[in-house]
């Protein structure tokens, strides 16, 4: 029998029980979220403020003029928004139409790198939302919709322990250094006043009480330490990076917290032969696939387990039976991995997936774990890998063994393991983290080649 | 020989030391050679005067390198005249350490400081690190930290070359022991080693007396100097030992029969890979017989009469068959390369890029106004791949920036460097040391001065091909990480903290190929010209 088809009011009230369910369980809702989307929330709740940013928009989305042209009058057109930014005397009148049409282009590509700005949001249009690649708290808008407030949740986290509070001292003080070259491009189109922006976690999701942030802040403590860590290199480094490394962190304490709600010793082993050793990389989609299928089921015990974490039984009900709720559980931890950078391949089509990290990833988590001129050897540094990130490469005698204990296996350490760790290696050596002098140690450190 | 108890007695001919170098075991390791060894194998050099006069002045000194660098071997050279001198002598940091704790070390060191007595140490890389990090708070240790950060200099004459205390960083991984000075001595050395000449005077020694003869001759050393010249100017290194290892090998192989096809030439010996030692494989890059020239190969290929003549000594032995198999028509190659008189010829078609570099760092580049224009203009197109006419007179500073993993959709710049600000200059030993040892440079450096904190690039052969790379075109997917890395570190480096007035903004697209500039009002808030490039 075919189901009744749910009305408004009931999807909307499923959609309420499904978001008090995530509050419960997951302190945020999930999407299917890249890191932009996770900036655009973690921004707005740190710094409580934001910036309409209507000609941002409206110049970095090239939009043809619509077919009804009588009834709809909107100034994304080059031809109508050249004319409106000339009266606003944000373009001078010199630059042509050709040449601002160009403009529009660079300024998508600069401001829509992640590929989150693409729609109109201003009227008459409304869109799933807009999230810049925001090079500065100046380019952070109201207009997202898929962070679930994913950042609201961190920040929520970060502020209830002494070190979080640390962490976000200092990723405050690097939003205070000058921004990179990439702010001033699009600066004549952003707003002077900056609006006050109201944080509708605890309304949407329920209030997270002091002490399950005090619960979730000592589970995380030593992630909240390295990310502390990485605010303070990056400030100290004065790259033009700074703000995208900085989000890559919170996403990757983000994706550790997620695995940590599935298990107690999460472990993912990265696959640095890149395929070339088909027993690592069965093993490393292996470790992936259990986080994956943890995370997904942590919902599950969650609520066999709570008596009383305040998930009412009408609206489990409502997120048991929703496949769609279930599915995008899966989709938010698959795509944040992804995107940032732990996972490959990238393609929704790819069955399989394993653990690679990408460049800049390592050098976020080797930012995280390393302190100015610290050196470290490469086993003690694979050591604060896994016990932090729980990222293992195969670097110490006894990666063997604990893959054995986590029913991961069997590889051998030197056919499979040692030559896997020694690829690890040569990455840290091209990215500049380490140096190996001739004696068969490798020194990692942030400047490895002048730090030893 | 006398090995351990109950190890074979190996009676020993005066070629013994040379075979057990040539077999590579473990009692050719530092441990197993005995004094006697030692003593023949140890290649005199101004360091160890420049340790015994420093120390006899009343100075410190720490000798720091890699494993097999000769840091033990050389403070154990000079121990009596050090000691004599009042000196306290640490001959191995790490043996000292009681689990990894260095505080042993530093104690001693300070009791040295506090008794005015000089202190002599050996360390290696990490030891003298973990050493460096837990004294940092003695006064001693502070001018040890300052000459770490500075252990090569550029350009003019620096403050930072001289020692500003009375100790004294001597950093044995910067001697190279391929470069020319310190490779004559050891071949010398090796060839005027008077057990090595009683042992040839065998008769069946005929193919390591004639592997001798070929090297002691003037053409075949100076081919093979020039080959460690060039393994240098790649970036290439070798230890003390894995030279002699290579040395011994030259002259009687590898003690193993049929590792290589010609296996009693010497030139198959310098060639042949032992995935043991670095060295056997970075020799790959400088095979005389992985180069090709038409004109040479053919000669060879057809015993043409081009080369029936002009051998240093004699022609090799002609091939058994009328057609060369590879390794036959390899090894006639190699012999071509060091023994004929247009040998050098070999490499007449080999990487121009390598041969450039080379003379680069031999002072021999051309003006470096035109270097540094044309490195400008690479770094440059590793980020534009639109041609447009500024692109050797300024750096542009650009900065991709998304969150995500992928590739950035295009690159802007606020802020540029006028090349004039740049200059290149070669790496040589600061003036504290100069007269230490001989220093191969293996890199060139494209400096900044006059920006805060003298950013420089260090440009090593692989940077050096990629950017020529660049020049002619290659496409930035196509780019090393590790030299990707090394400019967007640069970049920032230039760019940390400086705020210019950004209003002219330059913005690639890299999907469309488009590069623009931008003018923005003084104030920044309107687009006043939109210029296009390309």
């Amino acid at each position: 029998m075919a189901k009744a088809k749910r009305t408004a009011a009931q999807r909307k009230a499923d959609t309420a029980a499904e978001r008090r369910v995530h509050g419960a369980i997951l302190g945020y809702q999930p999407y299917r979220m890249k890191p932009v989307h996770f900036a655009t929330s973690f921004l707005l709740a740190l710094t409580g403020r934001y910036y309409r940013l209507e000609y941002l928009n409206k110049a970095s989305v090239p939009k043809t003029a619509p077919r009804d042209k009588r009834s709809v009058q909107d100034e994304y057109p080059s031809d109508r928004l050249h004319s409106r930014l000339v009266d606003l005397e944000k373009l001078d009148p010199s630059v042509d139409l050709e040449s601002f049409r160009t403009l529009r282009a660079h300024l998508n590509a600069a401001y829509n790198n992640d590929g989150s700005a693409l729609a109109a949001v201003f009227p008459p249009y409304s869109t799933f939302g807009a999230d810049y690649s925001a090079p500065s708290t100046r380019y952070i808008s109201d207009r997202s919709k898929n962070h679930g407030y994913s950042g609201s949740f961190v920040v929520s986290v970060l502020g209830a322990s002494a070190e979080g509070r640390r962490a976000l001292g200092n990723i405050e003080r690097l939003l205070e250094l000058p921004p990179p070259p990439l702010a001033a491009f699009g600066e004549p189109l952003l707003d002077d006043a900056e609006e006050e922006w109201c944080d509708r976690h605890d309304e949407l999701y329920g209030a997270i009480l002091p002490g399950r942030l005090a619960r979730i802040g000592s589970e995380m403590e030593d992630c909240t330490v390295a990310i502390g860590q990485l605010a303070a290199n990056l400030e100290r480094l004065r790259s033009s990076y700074s703000m995208r490394y900085m989000v890559l962190g919170l996403c990757c304490w983000l994706f550790a917290y997620m695995m940590r709600q599935g298990s107690d010793s999460p472990l993912l082993l990265v696959d640095a032969l890149q395929g070339r050793n088909s027993r690592i990389r069965a093993q490393s989609r292996a470790t992936y696939a259990r986080a994956l299928d943890l995370f997904s089921s942590s919902y599950d015990r969650a609520f066999t387990a709570s008596n009383g974490s305040g998930i009412e039984e009408d609206d489990w009900n409502v997120f048991a039976g929703s496949a769609e709720a279930r599915q995008v559980l899966d989709e938010h931890f698959r795509d944040l991995g992804v995107r940032i950078g732990i996972v490959q391949p990238r393609s929704a089509v790819a069955k399989h997936k394993h653990v690679e990290l990408q460049a800049d990833t390592l050098r976020v988590l080797a930012y995280s774990l390393l302190d100015e001129g610290q050196v470290l050897t490469l086993p003690a540094f694979a050591a604060q890998l896994r016990s932090v990130w729980s990222i293992l490469v195969g670097a110490q005698a006894s990666d063997v063994d604990v893959l054995r204990a986590n029913r991961f296996g069997p590889l051998d350490h030197d056919e499979d393991l040692r030559p896997n760790a020694d690829a690890f290696q040569t990455l840290l050596v091209r990215l500049g983290l380490a140096v190996e002098p001739s004696d068969g140690l490798t020194l990692v450190a942030i400047d490895a080649e002048e730090a030893i | 020989m006398s090995k351990g108890e109950g190890s074979p007695v190996v009676a020993d001919d005066g070629a013994r030391l040379w075979r057990t170098l040539a077999a590579a075991g473990r009692e050719a390791t530092a441990e197993a050679l005995t004094e006697e060894d030692f003593e023949r194998l140890h290649v005199a050099g101004g360091i160890e005067r420049f340790v015994v006069e420093r120390v006899r002045a009343g100075g410190s000194v720490v000798v720091t390198g890699n494993a097999g660098d000769g840091k033990t071997h050389l403070l154990r050279r000079v121990k009596r005249d050090l000691e004599s001198a009042g000196a306290v002598v640490v001959e191995d940091a790490t043996a000292e350490m009681v689990d990894d704790d260095p505080r042993p070390v530093l104690d001693k060191w300070r009791a040295a400081v506090e008794a005015g007595q000089p202190f002599c140490l050996a360390a290696n890389e990490y030891p003298f690190y973990q050493l460096r990090m837990s004294g940092k708070s003695a006064p001693h240790m502070a001018e040890v930290g300052r000459q770490c950060r500075h252990r090569l200099a550029y350009g003019e004459g620096e403050r930072s070359e001289c020692a500003a205390g009375d100790v004294v960083v001597i950093d044995l991984s910067l001697r190279n022991p391929l470069s020319a000075e310190f490779f004559e001595t050891m071949l010398d050395r090796l060839l005027a080693d008077d057990g090595l000449k009683a042992a040839l005077a065998r008769p069946e020694e005929s193919a390591a007396r004639r592997n001798v003869e070929l090297l002691s001759h003037p053409r075949v050393r100076e081919r093979l100097r020039a080959l460690a010249d060039r393994l240098v100017a790649l970036g290439h290194r070798a230890t003390v030992r894995e030279l002699w290892i290579l040395f011994a090998r030259m002259v009687f192989g590898r003690g193993e029969r049929g590792a290589y096809q010609r296996a009693d030439w010497y030139s198959e010996a310098l060639f042949g890979r032992d995935e043991r030692f670095e060295l056997t494989e970075s020799l790959q890059a400088v095979d005389p017989a992985k180069c090709s020239h038409p004109i040479w190969d053919a000669a060879l290929d057809a015993r043409a009469p081009a080369v029936r003549g002009g051998w240093a000594l004699r022609a090799p032995l002609p091939a058994p068959h009328p057609t060369l198999e590879w390794e036959d028509f390899a090894a006639l190659k190699r012999r071509f390369y060091f023994e004929h008189e247009k040998g050098e010829e070999a490499f007449e078609l080999a990487d121009a890029d390598a041969g450039e570099f080379e003379r680069l760092l031999d002072g021999d580049g051309g003006s470096g106004r035109t270097l540094v224009t044309s490195l400008v203009e690479a770094i440059n197109a590793a980020y534009c791949p639109v041609r447009f006419e500024s692109r050797d007179q300024h750096l542009y500073l650009w900065n991709g920036h998304r969150f995500h993993e992928q590739p950035s959709r295009s690159f802007v710049a606020a802020e540029r460097v006028p090349t004039e600000q740049f200059v290149t200059e070669v790496p040589r030993l600061p003036e504290r040391l100069e007269t230490c040892f001989e220093y191969r440079p293996d890199h060139i450096a494209l400096t900044a001065h006059g920006h805060p904190g003298t950013p420089r690039l260090r440009i090593d052969f692989p940077l050096w091909r990629t950017l020529r790379r660049l020049a002619r075109g290659l496409p930035r997917k196509l780019i090393p990480e590790r030299d990707i890395h090394r400019l967007d570190a640069f970049l920032q480096e230039l760019g940390a903290g400086a705020v210019g007035a950004r209003d002219s903004i330059w913005s690639v697209h890299l999907e469309n190929l488009e590069l623009i500039q931008v003018n923005l009002s003084a104030d920044r808030s309107r687009f006043e010209r939109v210029r296009r490039y390309g």
